[in-house]
């Protein structure tokens, strides 16, 4: 009997760690918390400088998407929980023109996304998913 | 006794399992937002579309800009367009100011992979009476088009 009963615990204990550990692993546990559009993440793609003229900046670079934290969360199960919009490496096809530059200014073109705060059963993660570029004049003193 | 601990084992993993689910059903993805910014992929324009999308008469005033194709960004405290086109297309600008001055800039030519193109002007709003958007291209025709809603 006492066989029976450890035998039960020790399944019992079994039956609930599974439980718990695809809880963890499974998409219907993501929870949005928060998404804030169109933030600017300040790290320069690149940059453009002219004295006295304008300048363009054009480039063949890529944005890649950011997730932080332990939740084990991949792009694509936070993009398609947020109706597959994004993309994981967002190409730039944009070129941006100053305006006239001073001695002193920087043209310089940030990555723009949209901010997403998530939690997988209370596990709390951040991620970056770009959807363009910003471009604006810096002080370079 | 033994029997006693059983019924206590499955109470317990009973109470635990039913924890757990109701976590994970009450934790399903919420989709309150849905205005998404991603570009998406336009479809080809024909020769006989507009590249602004508007068409420009011979005659009377200019047609106003529409902003899904060229773009003015708010809550910036200077003149700020996005214009959507094609490889191929050239778009420029002029600015009037309120004092009858006229600043002209001419973008590059779209490249290749080219989507859109950002002109920063660095002009105040408070400054500017309209911009007049002409577009040139490869395909479609070309054009011009006015934003007089300043302030």
């Amino acid at each position: 009997m006492n066989k029976l009963f450890r035998f039960l615990v020790i399944f019992i204990a079994s039956t609930v760690s599974i439980i718990f550990s695809s809880a963890i692993a499974s998409a219907d546990s993501l929870h949005v918390d928060d998404i804030q559009y169109g933030v600017r993440k300040p790290i320069a793609v690149a940059e453009c400088r002219a004295d006295g003229s304008s300048c363009s900046i054009s480039t063949g670079k890529t944005i890649s998407s950011t997730i932080t934290g332990t939740t084990g969360i991949t792009f694509g199960t936070l993009n398609a929980s947020l109706q597959g919009s994004y993309q994981e490496n967002y190409a730039i096809t944009t070129t941006c023109t100053s305006p006239p530059l001073n001695r002193g200014e920087v043209y310089v073109m940030f990555p723009r996304g949209d901010f997403i705060f998530f939690n997988v059963a209370g596990n709390k993660g951040t991620a970056f998913l770009p959807t363009g570029v910003f471009c604006e004049v810096r002080n370079d003193w | 006794m033994a029997a006693k601990g059983i019924t206590f084992a499955i109470l317990a993993a009973g109470i635990v399992c039913l924890t757990v689910s109701s976590c994970t059903s009450g934790s399903s993805t919420t989709k309150e937002h849905h205005d998404f910014t991603g570009t998406a992929a336009g479809s080809a324009r024909s020769p006989q579309e507009s590249i602004l999308g508007v068409n420009t008469s011979s005659e009377g005033s200019l047609p106003e800009c529409l902003d899904s194709v060229v773009q003015r960004k708010e809550h910036v405290p200077t003149i700020e367009l996005t214009i959507k086109g094609q490889p191929g297309d050239r778009f420029s600008y002029q600015v009037l100011k309120k004092d009858g001055s006229i600043i002209t800039r001419k973008g590059d030519e779209f490249k290749p992979d080219q989507q859109d193109a950002i002109f920063t002007t660095g002009i105040p709003n408070s400054e500017v009476k309209t911009v007049t958007v002409t577009a040139e291209g490869g395909i479609g025709t070309p054009g011009k088009c006015v934003i007089t809603t300043i302030k």
